[in-house]
């Protein structure tokens, strides 16, 4: 590793974008980890606070500093109640990049961070196998026996003991390069549509990414996933990894930018299932320089990321398909930070879950269906108390709800939500909405086949 | 304090309820008012009543002065720490502890959110009417403190219309009960008398309060000016005429155009001078009465078009524009000063300029966002406190400000409270023998000065000249 | 001092015509009474009070202090009456500034022309000064609209003791600055300063007033009947029932926007429907007809007793009373109650003193088991000291005693006249 360039203490943070909050303090109530503790210090306003006096050189970057900067869950709540247009999540990304070089941290961590960070994540061969091998964990007991017995990391075990069980091989393939549209619709072409696969989702949730494209092809498009796409770079980001951030956002550029040899036309959607990375895809280009050149490709990438639930909702409100999905107990809603904070998608997930006649089973409201369920990336696997914490008071809603299965559409929220409900001894089923629309997409006969059929008859 | 008292009050308030780290407790130097910081010794966020008391009883016994904090919302420097000085906070005292939807009243702990009582009993079509525009965040106990106010105070009147009782801790860790019978007080009225009071007569923890019923139809108009004029005489002849909408408020330009920029963009057009926001409640009948006089009123007075919100969305949409305007202004500068002056309102138009003028004089940026009914002003100027010469014209400004409200027959504070912001302008507002008389209840509730020590009244205005902690200046403090 | 001397110093403060006599109600003790004729006057019958350890009774007209204890020691009253007229009207800001010892009626007529409402409207008007309503607190039969005196006190100019003016709040509708010593000495019964002036928060005159009267025997109708009209969404002005068993008078009265009241006369006639003798007053006639009511509230003298409670528990709480009633007394007592404001008035009307005082003190010692709170305010002397001794219990009574003597420190202002000896 380079020497770190030594860095003054105002390119410690984002100097710049503190001077915005005013302290107005219409972020205290929003934010996860203030609700926690109703300490001001890990309040956004708090660390904001905190970066500016380390700007001003009011206060020496120390262990508490960096404790309350870990802390945050960097949801970004706080983004959308700011009248000041505070842009907390970048302001994270650096407050933390600049951490990382002040203070190195133990040689374990950094070894596992390296391991994760530049090995595992950006690589897909490395992430399959890593599939298999916390299948076999998983399966022999041994991260059961690992969280118990392990000198070390152990609270990381059990976080991984909790982790969904991952498929067996022949269920965690990838998707086919090409699937064509099912069916025939309303919208007079066909649309191609790019889908984004991510790392961990054919490994963990192959199931939601099966889904996803099949829902996508039966509301006519056909569906093209680029192998060369593995890794976004969200959780780097938000890590402390800038660097890596950036590497990995010049592959996914290049990955994504039109060429012969790839399906992908400057105006291909790049539909995205995970909210944390399309959140993270569409802001691309902060990790840029305006000057650098990369700072336009990415603009131009970020033009075209739809989130699963942004490119479905108009297409089912043009083909208004009879969906019907009878269900024995009440659903409910819980939307990711990154998609109703980071994209300010709020409506159309529930344009989609509204377009689904659920029969007697209504669709419930989560209490704070907003606010966040302490995954927040690897965050509960980094911090699993202040994880487990933060997930409380939704798993309190949750149960007053009375819903049985709870839908989200974050791989991250997704696997927090079931090892808290396996923790409480809840019995909900916890899905992403891709599945659910699958699922009554699958149910329901589209009229257009139906006319098809009638008219081979 | 040495390390034993720490750790006596550790044991009180438990691990997650003191910040003693020198760098956790950086974000508690300042409240709302971030030119004033001074950081304190000790945090302490007692979750009861008892911790309270306990906590207040070591402090006593230490003499340790107490600086007592809601949600670091106010404007004013209230909640500005003092040297070697714990600031008790009430941030973990949340919960809601009776609601009475038939005699229509909450007790709830003093660090409640303004906003999440009403959220509690909204499904009873009750709510608790002063609005702070901080109200997400601002708590109960610190409306208490402050006597706040709000856009629809216009109507229902400033917090102390709505506190039915109190319980309180003292300087020495008493717990007392000023909870009143429903009606009357019983002998003086110490519950109206300790509503305002900036925590110098002591720690309030538990609150009841009046809920008021939602009315039955809600018309919320917005009239567009092409100048910040016409506005400020259109309100004045709404109360001229006794027209009773239950709010009344005034943006300017420059405020327009900072929450247009925000999330909370309300629609309001951004090329109008000023606009005007009002609000009628009541029965339908009453409502378009009412509503059709004020309309007069607009064109009267050259409002170039009325807006009528077409539902509770955009209503509420044009109300968060308002409440957001003060922290939108981030956006124009680093800093904001919020003056907060009284008028008659008779010469709401006439203050307004002379506002604009004392900015001018002083080249300062001036954005005006005001609650137009109630004769309280909002001269907010933005700046950069990194600048020492700009922060030198900015109190200035403030003090001239506020000294010529006082002297067309207004007030240093309508509803931010005095704070430390305005220690200097009492005795312009008042004879050294109304401060002496202050001087003498404070020290009923507080002989040994130290709940909020040189807050609120200037000491050197009190006739007695006891050991007292010494409070200081803004000046001192922003230097 | 002897009563001689006492007079002829009375007399250099404004001349002998300033001089009269005044029987204090709760003690029957005659006092001299100064009328000063100005400000300046008061400010030397002070001093004078100061110099000389006298104790004084401050008054208006006098007539509410029927309502308060004897005083440990009075040496002389001072009346305020003297001390009148406007001092400020701003019609286009809706606020007065007023000398203590105008009168009500007086006050009235001067906003009444500027097109405002006074509130609080309380009975016999012309013999209430406006001085003498802020020290005792007194709420108007217009309370449910307006709530009490105090929300509405928006500044007050007071002499204290010894002579030193000191004002607090202003004359502005909103104002946060400095304490609300206005609110401290709204209520405290001429106990702790002399209020000289106050400002007022004023209201606009009703396009135009209804008010509904009915009859009926049955306490337990009327309640119901008012009950529902305050289900209503309206803002009432009054709704009361006065009466004996056998007869109560409802009373419900409105005002506000002429469209709205047309248009709501009937959902009220469908809650009283119930009731005999309706009647329905408007304009003029509504007015006499709720002024009748709010001053029928004093004949026979103020209220001996007020029970006080929350609206929901005045039907249980009033049974209560009228069962412990029932076994000391022979004939049902006289009541005033209004429900929504939660407050029952009840009269009383055995005759003899002594009987009488034994009957308040076993209610009293029924309401202490059930721990309902009733106030006092009569003026019989041998109940003082049974009273007096269960304000101890009262709580912050201690904080209270502290203000009063530091307020007060020479004791100029008579003490034992309120709650617990304060």
């Amino acid at each position: 590793m380079s020497p770190a360039k030594i860095r003054t203490s105002e390119e410690l943070v984002d100097y710049a974008a503190t001077l915005d909050c005013i302290h107005c303090g219409l972020c205290l109530e929003t934010c996860p980890t203030y609700q926690l503790t109703g300490v001001e210090t890990s309040s956004p306003r708090g660390r904001i606070h905190l970066m500016r006096a380390v700007a001003e050189n009011n206060l020496v970057p120390d262990d508490a500093y960096r404790d309350e900067m870990e802390f945050c869950l960097v949801c970004r709540h706080c983004e959308s109640v700011c009248p000041a247009g505070v842009r907390m999540g970048e302001m994270m990304s650096v407050a933390r990049d600049s951490m990382h070089e002040d203070a190195p941290r133990s040689l374990g961590v950094r070894l596992a961070r390296w391991l994760g960070f530049r090995v595992l994540l950006p690589n897909r061969a490395a992430l399959r196998i890593s599939g298999s091998l916390l299948r076999f964990a998983q399966k022999s007991g041994l991260l059961r026996w690992l969280a118990e017995h392990s000198p070390v990391a152990r609270e990381q075990f059990a976080a991984l003991a909790a982790l969904p069980t991952v498929a067996p091989a022949n269920l965690r393939r990838m998707l086919p390069a090409r699937s064509p549209a099912i069916g025939s619709h309303s919208s007079s072409q066909t649309s191609v549509v790019s889908m984004f696969e991510g790392c961990v989702m054919p490994e963990l949730y192959s199931q939601v990414n099966r889904a996803t494209e099949t829902v996508l092809t039966r509301l006519g498009a056909e569906v093209c996933t680029n192998p060369a796409a593995v890794c976004c770079g969200a959780l780097h980001a938000h890590n402390g990894d800038l660097a890596g951030a950036r590497s990995l956002a010049q592959k996914l550029i290049n990955a994504y930018e039109p060429r012969e040899s790839t399906e992908d036309s400057a105006s291909t959607p790049i539909v995205v299932n995970s909210a944390g990375c399309s959140a993270h895809m569409k802001e691309l280009a902060h990790l840029f320089d305006s000057a650098d050149p990369w700072h336009a490709r990415a603009e131009a990438l970020a033009k075209r990321i739809v989130d699963f639930s942004e490119y479905v909702a108009p297409r089912l409100a043009e083909e208004q398909p009879d969906l019907r999905l009878d269900l024995s107990a009440p659903i409910t809603w819980d939307n990711p930070c990154h998609l109703c904070h980071g994209q300010s998608i709020r409506e159309q997930p529930l344009d989609i879950l509204r377009s689904i006649d659920f029969g007697s089973n209504a669709f419930v409201e989560l209490e704070g269906s907003e606010s966040c369920c302490g995954s927040a990336g690897i965050y509960s696997a980094l911090r699993p108390q202040d994880s487990a914490d933060i997930l409380d008071p939704k798993l309190d809603a949750l149960k007053d709800s009375g819903a049985k299965l709870l839908i989200t559409s974050n791989p991250g929220c997704q696997m927090q939500w079931q090892s808290g409900i396996r923790r409480r001894g809840l019995d909900v089923e916890v899905k992403h909405l891709a599945e659910v629309l699958d699922d009554a997409l699958s149910r329901s006969v589209p009229e257009s086949e139906l006319d098809a059929n009638e008219r081979g008859e | 304090m040495n390390a034993k008292v720490h750790s006596e009050l550790r044991a009180i308030v438990g691990d997650r309820g003191i910040v003693d780290s020198p760098t956790r407790i950086v974000p508690y130097e300042s409240d709302g008012l971030a030119i004033l910081r001074q950081r304190p010794e000790l945090v302490l966020l007692p979750r009861t009543t008892e911790e309270t008391a306990a906590c207040m009883q070591v402090l006593h016994r230490e003499g340790v002065p107490i600086v007592p904090r809601g949600a670091g919302t106010g404007l004013a420097g209230g909640a500005t720490p003092v040297e070697g000085g714990v600031v008790i906070g009430l941030a973990r005292m949340r919960e809601v502890l009776e609601l009475n939807v038939e005699d229509r009243f909450a007790r709830v702990q003093a660090g409640l959110v303004n906003a999440s009582l009403t959220r509690a009993c909204e499904k009873h079509d009750l709510f608790y009417a002063p609005d702070p525009s901080s109200q997400r965040a601002c708590t109960l106990g610190g409306n208490i403190a402050a006597n706040s106010g709000g856009p629809h105070c216009f109507k229902y009147g400033n917090t102390t219309q709505h506190v039915l009782g109190l319980v309180i801790v003292t300087h020495d860790g008493e717990v007392l009960e000023l909870t009143e019978s429903d009606v009357e007080p019983l002998g003086y009225d110490l519950v109206g008398l300790f509503v305002g009071s900036e925590g110098t007569f002591g720690i309030a923890t538990e609150i009841k309060l009046r809920l008021v019923r939602r009315p039955p139809v809600v018309e919320t108009l917005l009239a567009i000016f092409t100048d910040l004029d016409s506005a400020c005489e259109t309100a004045t002849k709404m109360i001229a005429r006794r027209l009773e909408p239950s709010a009344i408020e005034i943006l300017d330009k420059l405020t327009i155009q900072a929450v247009e920029d925000s999330v909370f963009a309300a629609g309001y057009p951004r090329e109008a001078g000023a606009v005007l926001l009002t609000e009628v409640e009541g029965l339908e009948e009453e409502v378009s009465a009412t509503s059709e006089d004020i309309r007069a009123i607009f064109s009267e007075c050259g409002a170039i078009e009325v807006r009528t919100a077409r539902d509770d969305a955009e209503r509420l949409s044009l109300w968060a524009g308002r409440k957001g305007a003060f922290g939108a202004m981030g956006r124009v500068a680093p800093d904001l000063y919020v003056a907060d002056a009284c008028v008659p309102r008779t010469k709401l138009g006439a203050m307004v300029q002379q506002t604009v003028e004392i900015a001018k004089e002083l080249n300062l940026r001036l954005a005006t966002v005001f609650h137009a009914g109630d004769g309280n002003l909002h001269p907010n100027i933005c700046y950069d406190r990194r600048d020492q010469d700009e922060v030198r014209r900015v109190l200035e400004a403030g003090r001239r400000i506020l000294e010529s409200c006082v002297d067309a027959g207004g007030s240093l504070s309508g509803e931010h409270g005095v704070g430390l912001e305005k220690l200097e302008q009492m005795e312009y507002q008042f004879a050294a023998e109304d401060l002496a008389t202050m001087c003498l209840v404070r020290d009923v509730w507080d002989p040994d000065r130290r709940l909020n020590p040189g807050k609120l009244i200037p000491l050197r205005a009190c006739m007695e000249t006891r050991a007292a902690f010494i409070g200081k200046t803004p000046q001192d403090i922003a230097r | 001092m002897t009563t001689g001397s006492l007079t002829d110093q009375l007399a250099t403060i404004a001349g002998e015509s300033a001089l009269s006599t005044w029987t204090e109600p709760s003690s029957a003790r005659e006092l001299p009474l100064l009328t000063p004729p100005d400000e300046e006057s008061c400010v030397r019958a002070l001093q004078l009070a100061t110099e000389n350890q006298l104790a004084l009774i401050p008054i208006g007209l006098g007539g509410k202090t029927s309502q308060t204890r004897a005083a440990k020691r009075a040496d002389f009253a001072l009346s305020m009456r003297g001390v009148a007229g406007v001092e400020a009207y701003e019609p286009g800001d809706g606020t007065v500034t007023v000398r203590a010892g105008t009168t009500m009626s007086e006050l009235q007529a001067v906003v009444n022309a500027g097109g405002h409402r006074l509130t609080p409207d309380v009975p016999l008007p012309d013999r209430s000064t406006i001085g003498g309503v802020i020290a005792a607190g007194q709420s108007g039969f217009d309370r449910l609209r307006f709530g009490p005196i105090r929300n509405h006190v928006l500044g007050l100019r007071v002499l204290l003791g010894d002579g030193t003016g000191a004002l607090t709040g202003g004359r502005l509708v909103k104002n946060v600055t400095g304490y609300d010593l206005q609110r401290l000495y709204a209520g405290s019964r001429g106990s702790l300063c002399l209020i000289v002036e106050a400002s007022l928060r004023l209201f606009p005159l009703p396009e135009s007033e209804l008010v509904f009267t009915g009859q009926t025997p049955s306490l337990e109708l009327a309640m119901e009947s008012l009950r529902r009209a305050g289900e209503l969404p309206l803002t009432w002005d009054t709704l009361s029932i006065a009466g004996q068993s056998g007869c109560y008078r409802v009373l419900a009265a409105l005002s506000g926007r002429d469209a709205m009241l047309s248009s709501h006369r009937s959902n009220v006639d469908a809650c009283i429907a119930e009731l005999d003798s309706l009647q329905t007053f408007e304009g003029e006639l509504a007015r006499t007809a709720r002024d009748s009511a709010r001053d029928a509230e004093l004949t026979g003298g103020w209220p001996h007793l007020r029970l006080l409670c929350r609206p929901s528990e005045l039907s249980r709480q009033s049974e209560l009373i009228f069962s412990a009633l029932r076994e000391l007394s022979e004939s049902p007592p006289r009541i005033q109650v209004h429900p929504r404001i939660a407050t029952l008035d009840l009269w009383l009307s055995e005759p003899d003193a002594t009987r009488r005082s034994e009957q308040l003190i076993e209610l009293f010692e029924v309401a202490a088991t059930h721990s309902l709170h009733i106030e006092w305010l009569g003026s019989q002397r041998a109940l003082a000291q049974e009273l007096a001794a269960s304000d101890t219990t009262t709580p912050a009574l201690r904080l209270m005693t502290k203000l009063q003597s530091s307020l007060d420190p020479a004791g100029v202002f008579a003490r034992g006249r309120f709650l617990g000896g304060l």
